[in-house]
């Protein structure tokens, strides 16, 4: 059935769809050519989500068609898609966490012999995908005692199983260290060749150049240009993702701070360990620095900071903020302290997304901290939030609705906003920009330094590369749980080296 | 950016408070039951239905600060029990009446606290805690009175003011039970609201995890609003005690229906994070309307608590529904 149109195309044209007052898609129009990775690329809001929707049978556009082995859809439902072979991975893991890997490998399709389900039919056939895809669990183990980036694989596997025609992935390493995404990688190219066209969706323009042969980069609901990877350099794609003027305020905005002379240690750690995988970490940071962690995931890294607030536990090894001498680390106490942490999991653990963005504000200034009056009151929480909103040039109708609404950019800001209202000493960031589209961490970057150069301390660890290279006055590379060197002013190749050495 | 503030202003419009919808729910019920039995509007008979069902109102306002924190407690009409049989105790062994009202609320505080350290140190849900709770403080208070009636009889206890009082004897324009009543409900929502620690109890019901990592000792404050759940059930226990002048074993068995029921139907959501203190009275008002109404309109009281269940179910599908459009608005 593959065969039947090897050269086929995908065409879409005009199409849109509107949501309340945002127009997602914007008369859309775009060929995929089949048997080729493609790759889509573009801001959180461009259209990228809206347009894998449309395609997967999730969302009915409110105009445009749809045009597939030559014959053209006004819209694709859920059962059209499966019947055309488009399989979606979803950015979010939409697993099953308390049953089974062979389960979530088929779900609601479980083969059947008879009316019982045939578990060793489906071993037969999921074995040689998940070897494929170098993944090596055990079918009955479940699914939620697995790591985050196994899981994120089985997804993958769940879609690959069906052999679909057009293989649709959403930031499918997200949650992968570097070895397991070049792994991926390697079978997305492959995945052509068997005859499944893949679209490719990523904010890291790393993979998309290494895995695509076609990218597409869309802005506001429309294409901007489509065209080979040959043809193309990371600088044109990403000046079509922001538009030509923002491209160059972000080079200025990552810019290091020069001359600004680092002030007193307002973090000594020496040999941290904790119960998890963190082992020996010793580690200083200045006033007025920023100070990057590098590491894999699983390297400790994604924990250290973590570890450092007193949300996870530390097992040994000596803390001093400010000159203090930490003996029990809480969260309680590093808000008595004046350590702020912007956790990893903004939408899980940083925000009460359902509340107003005024109450959110006042989450550690009147929820955690326990300075000034017992007494509060509705105006004084808008006020302060209205103070930080204007502060922050955090976009929001108004400081009633829920934080929600707002874009993960935004979102952050309130998070950070938060915690800079107690002016800490010390600001933990860990990984600020995920799910932040380019235009606002070109803000947020600008915003990390201008907290630094107010003489606070800040430890930044990212999951990418490029971002601690550019803003970092040093770094600390972690290995294994260990601290094992620190860097300065090295270029993104050598870091990602001395990471993965 | 300087027109930013003033823009805002502008745009802030009278907004009907979230209470509205429920208060004319009850309204209509009033006009329903009113229009079918003039009678029913007498002030004596609404101000008496006020009356008689004040102290479910009143755990209604106390269990909302749970529900926005996230939790349930099962066991609060049992602490109710026994709380009013610990004060109708120590009263007929010759305690002083004031003295023994506090050793009653004290009881009940107790109990509560009991509930808050299990739930934290246990790490279980409250409603889990309390299913279990709920038969202790029951067989300790069947226990300690021979599953008897707890009723003092003595002139000195029965003549006291506390007893006249809330009996009755006294003649008010108002029942002081409802007036009583009113005045916590005016602490309960001020301590919600314009508190720091009502703002963490909500904190705390909106996402636990983000409430721990701002600094907030959500620990501390889960057994703090358990212990204050104990204190007013205490408190409910000792009026209960004083209204009716007795205890007997079945006290307190049949309240967790209106007093839930009327939380949930004056709009605190079963979620947690968001919670209204004046929602659960008006709530409480609706449950005792539709108990008393169906008698006055000459149905067999049996079917009392099947309209209650049906107007539960509509009050949630309503707010469901609320709930649900704002979302697509969005």
């Amino acid at each position: 059935m593959g065969n039947s149109y090897p050269h086929g195309v995908i065409s879409v044209r005009s199409l849109s769809k509107r949501y309340g007052g945002v127009q997602a898609l914007n008369s859309l129009d775009l060929d995929l050519e089949r048997n080729i990775v493609h790759a889509i690329v573009g801001e959180n809001g461009a259209g990228k989500s809206t347009f894998m929707k449309i395609l997967s049978g999730g969302v009915t556009p409110d105009s445009g068609t749809i045009t597939i082995d030559e014959v053209s859809y006004p819209e694709i439902t859920v059962a059209l898609a499966k019947k055309l072979g488009i399989g979606i991975m979803y950015q979010e893991l939409r697993l099953f966490q308390h049953r089974d890997v062979l389960t979530n490998l088929f779900p609601d399709r479980e083969i059947l012999r008879g009316p019982f389900i045939n578990r060793k039919k489906m071993e037969e056939i999921a074995r040689p995908v998940l070897q494929s895809i170098g993944l090596d669990v055990d079918l009955y183990s479940t699914l939620g005692d697995l790591a985050i980036s196994d899981q994120q694989l089985i997804e993958l596997a769940r879609v690959i199983i069906e052999k679909p025609k057009l293989l649709i992935l959403d930031e499918p390493t997200s949650a992968l260290n570097a070895r397991e995404s070049d792994r991926l990688l390697e079978l997305v190219r492959q995945l052509p060749s068997q005859g499944t066209t893949v679209l490719y969706v990523s904010h890291r323009l790393d993979e998309v150049f290494s895995v695509a042969n076609q990218i597409s980069v869309m802005r506001n609901g429309s294409l901007v240009f489509s065209r080979p990877t040959t043809e193309l350099s990371r600088a044109d794609v990403i000046a079509g993702i922001v538009g030509e003027e923002k491209s160059e305020r972000m080079n200025r905005a990552t810019k290091k701070s020069v001359g600004g002379s680092a002030g007193a240690n307002v973090l000594e750690v020496t040999n941290l360990r904790n119960f998890g995988q963190i082992n020996d970490v010793s580690l200083t940071v200045r006033a007025g620095e920023i100070v990057g962690v590098a590491g894999l995931i699983g390297s400790g890294a994604d924990e250290l900071l973590e570890t450092l607030f007193g949300a996870k536990e530390k097992a040994g090894g000596n803390v001093i903020v400010e000159g203090k001498s930490q003996r029990t680390l809480s969260p309680q106490n590093s808000v008595r302290d004046r350590v702020a942490l912007v956790p990893a999991d903004r939408k899980r653990v940083g925000l009460m997304m359902e509340r107003s963005v005024s109450d959110n504000f006042s989450h550690v200034a009147v929820g955690g901290h326990t300075h000034g009056t017992t007494l509060i009151s509705r105006s004084g929480l808008a006020e302060r939030a209205q103070r930080l909103v204007e502060r922050f040039g955090v976009k929001t109708e108004n400081v009633n609705i829920s934080v929600g609404n707002l874009s993960g950019g935004n979102q952050q800001k309130v998070v950070i906003g938060k915690w800079l209202e107690i002016n800490p000493g010390l600001v933990l960031l860990d990984d600020p920009t995920r799910g932040v589209d380019i235009g606002a961490k070109s803000e947020l970057f600008s915003l990390i330094r201008e907290i630094a150069d107010s003489g606070k301390g800040v430890l930044f660890r990212s999951t990418e590369i490029a971002e601690l290279t550019s803003i970092c006055d040093r770094i600390y590379v972690i290995k294994n749980g260990i601290s094992t060197q620190e860097v300065s002013d090295v270029d993104e190749a050598e870091l990602i080296k001395l990471i993965n050495e | 950016m300087s027109t930013t503030p003033s823009g805002a202003k502008s745009r802030k419009r009278f907004k009907l408070p979230e209470e509205t919808s429920v208060l004319i729910a009850l309204i209509v019920l009033i006009g329903i039951v009113g229009a079918l039995r003039p009678t029913f509007l007498k002030p004596v008979n609404l101000l008496n239905l006020a009356a008689s069902y004040a102290i479910a109102a009143l755990i209604a306002g106390c269990i909302v600060f749970l529900l926005s924190m996230g939790e349930i407690d099962l066991s609060f009409g049992w602490i109710l029990n026994l709380s009013a049989v610990v004060a109708g105790l120590s009263m007929i062994a010759g305690i002083p009446v004031w003295i023994a009202i506090v050793l009653g609320i004290a009881a009940g505080t107790v109990m509560g606290a009991l509930n808050g350290l299990l739930t934290v140190f246990m790490r279980l849900p409250l409603i889990i805690v309390t299913l279990g709770t709920a038969s202790v403080f029951q067989g300790i208070s069947l226990i300690s009175n021979n599953s008897g009636s707890v009723v003092p009889t003595d002139k000195k206890i029965t003549e006291h003011i506390f007893f006249r009082a809330l009996g009755g004897s006294i003649d008010t324009p108002v029942p002081i039970i409802l007036i009583f009543v009113l005045l916590a409900f005016v602490v309960l929502h001020l301590t919600l609201h314009k508190t720091r620690f009502g703002y963490r109890i909500l904190a705390i019901g909106s996402n636990p995890e983000a409430a721990r990592l701002a600094g907030i000792p959500t620990k501390k404050i889960k057994i703090q609003v358990c212990a204050l759940m104990g204190a007013v059930s205490g408190v409910g226990g000792v009026l209960f005690l004083g209204f009716r002048g007795a205890v007997d074993p079945s006290t307190g068995g049949q309240m967790l229906l209106p007093v839930v029921a009327a939380a949930i139907i004056g709009g605190t959501p079963l979620s947690g994070g968001a919670g209204t203190v004046w929602g659960s009275l008006i709530g409480a008002m609706i449950v005792g309307v539709i108990g008393v109404g169906v008698v006055f309109i000459g149905i067999d009281a049996v079917w009392g608590t099947l309209v209650t269940g049906l107007v539960i179910l509509f009050a949630i599908g309503v707010d469901q529904i609320v709930r649900v459009r704002k979302k697509r608005a969005i």
